[in-house]
């Protein structure tokens, strides 16, 4: 029993002289700048974690009033706004003067700019892209023969899915500096349909006979009108170029459809849609090369 | 609900269907007890003749039909079936453009097609709601920039009433066009808002819609369009069949001309 009791008196000794060195480590972090460090470290994440869960949260109150494109700027817009309030507090924690950061500034983003000059320039047209918003998120876009599906507008890049499900991310530097076509701008589009027939087909039957198909498909729109061009005497065929207009949901399903039928109908009709033909000519002054069909030796022979 | 019609409230014993049928177009609605199964059978060309309901059981050519089945834990015995007008803005033609002068009145009717609406009840879910001929698309608006999405193709809009064709499919809208501009107002075509309209039909069985007005006040772009709540004149001894598919609490409307008349 007394045994036991002096080991509790010499544990509490250890124990008060542990806590005393504990509050003496702390006073001597507190005096280094590695407590500061540490709160300011501690500081920034829960200022990342706060500025993450806010902005989700407003994001999440306005959502329905808002599109894909508006929310994630707004997202974006609350969560840097905190996370830069938070590091010039966390700096001023350590006790980093920004005063003195703003007049290094000046320097400094001299000699950042030379060394990120893409990146820069990017975030630049990155927040140009945001302003002027040419497309929105869930737009097609195409963009120096890439085709896709914007699936998110950052600061650095676009990223977009292809139609054969493969992740595109563009530079924004590319979009700014490049043309960009937005196929999903409008509600209506027009397919132009290349379509070549025979010389000697009479122009004013195909003409209503492509009329005619136009006005039987029900997703080929009845106004805007259907175009008939002739665009000029091909080297084996007269040249047309057929326009027609269809939501841009229906875009290719019409412009499918009106294929088939054209080829569908041109056969019925006895129309000849011809494919490039080579006829060898050797000059006026000289004949034709003489041709005969000459029977195979070999079977000649097995004769 | 009227007599002999081909709409109202039909009860279906169990593996019983009905066939609602004009010439060959069909739609077929069969009750299984946890299943509906519905045949839609479509035909290109329009049918004038009258629509027939009936109890064939065996039907010809139903593989060509597009089928469809609706699942139910327990199917009821109750159909609403009801005639529904367009589900977008119709287009009409005159078959030549007419000029309504200044300061004058005219009275236009227009005929546009009918859907086909079948609702189980008593909760109302929608298992069908089909066109009898789907009309084509079309645009209708200033611009290839602006403008709506609207049905053209199986329409028709004359001056005489008489001269508009009465088909059990096509319900009927007459439009009073009151310009009162000093300039002469060209109707080439006419965007009829249908789906804010009731649908009514007369003791013939034919179908009418509410009828609009159309003011066109002087020094002014706009056009004042107002949507009757009764039915037109024209119908005699008319009885409301269906209300609009988007309901407007006011009968008056301020749209810009070119989104009515091209």
């Amino acid at each position: 029993m007394a045994g036991s009791f002096a080991v509790l008196v010499v544990y509490l000794h250890r124990k008060r002289a542990t806590v005393t060195e504990f509050i003496a480590f702390i006073d001597l972090l507190k005096a280094s700048h590695l407590y500061a460090l540490i709160q300011a470290t501690l500081l920034f994440i829960i200022g990342f974690i706060i500025a993450r869960l806010l902005s989700s949260a407003i994001v999440n109150l306005v959502k329905h009033k808002m599109t894909a494109h508006g929310q994630l700027f707004l997202k974006r817009t609350i969560f840097y706004g905190i996370l830069i309030l938070v590091s010039i507090s966390a700096l001023d924690n350590i006790g980093i003067d920004l005063s003195i950061l703003v007049g290094a500034a000046g320097i400094f983003t001299v000699a950042l700019g030379f060394a990120s000059q893409t990146s820069a320039s990017n975030l630049i047209s990155g927040l140009f892209l945001m302003i002027e918003r040419p497309f929105s998120i869930t737009d097609v876009i195409r963009v120096n023969d890439i085709t896709g599906e914007v699936i998110s507008i950052d600061l650095l890049s676009v990223k977009l899915r292809t139609f054969d499900n493969l992740f595109v991310r563009i530079p924004n530097e590319s979009m700014i500096k490049s043309a960009v076509t937005t196929l999903t701008k409008y509600p209506i589009r027009r397919a132009d349909l290349k379509i070549g027939i025979a010389y000697k087909e009479d122009i004013e039957q195909v003409r209503s006979i492509l009329m005619a198909i136009a006005t039987k498909n029900l997703i080929c729109l009845e106004e805007p009108a259907p175009i008939f061009i002739l665009t000029g005497f091909g080297s084996s065929s007269v040249d047309i170029q057929f326009s027609v207009w269809s939501r841009r949901e229906n875009f290719l399903a019409m412009k499918n459809e009106m294929y088939m039928e054209i080829k569908k109908t041109f056969d019925q009709q006895g129309i000849e849609i011809p494919f490039p033909h080579v006829s060898l000519y050797a000059g006026s002054a000289t004949t034709p090369f003489p041709m005969s069909s000459v029977p195979n030796k070999a079977e000649q022979s097995d004769k | 609900m009227a007599d002999n019609a081909w709409w109202g409230v039909f009860t279906f014993e169990l593996q019983q269907q009905r066939c609602w049928r004009i010439g060959e177009r069909a739609i077929i609605l069969k009750r299984l007890e946890n299943e509906w199964n519905s045949w839609n059978l479509e035909t290109p060309n329009e049918n004038n003749d009258a629509i027939i309901v009936d109890d064939i059981e065996q039907y010809s050519a139903l593989d060509e039909a597009k089928f469809g089945r609706y699942l139910q834990q327990y199917t009821a015995d109750k159909v609403q079936v009801l005639p529904l007008l367009a589900d977008r803005s119709v287009v009409a033609r005159p078959d030549t453009p007419l000029t309504l002068l200044a300061g004058e009145k005219s009275r236009l009717y227009v005929s546009t097609p009918i859907w086909f609406s079948a609702q189980l009840l008593p909760k109302g879910e929608r298992l069908l709601d089909l066109p009898f001929w789907r009309p084509s698309d079309s645009w209708f608006g200033p611009s290839t920039r602006v403008g709506q999405i609207c049905y053209a193709k199986y329409t028709a809009a004359r001056i005489q009433l008489n001269n508009i064709e009465k088909r059990p499919h096509r319900a009927i809208t007459p439009i009073t066009v009151i310009n009162n501009h000093d300039k002469p107002l060209t109707i080439e075509r006419i965007n009829v808002p249908v789906t804010l309209l009731h649908l009514f039909a007369d003791a013939e069985h034919q179908l009418w819609t509410t009828e609009i007005s159309v003011h066109r006040e002087r020094d002014s772009d706009n056009v004042e369009l107002n949507l009757a709540k009764h039915a037109p004149a024209e119908a005699l001894a008319a009885v409301l069949i269906n209300s609009p598919r988007t309901n407007t609490e006011h009968g008056r409307l301020i749209r810009s001309i070119s989104s009515l008349f091209a």
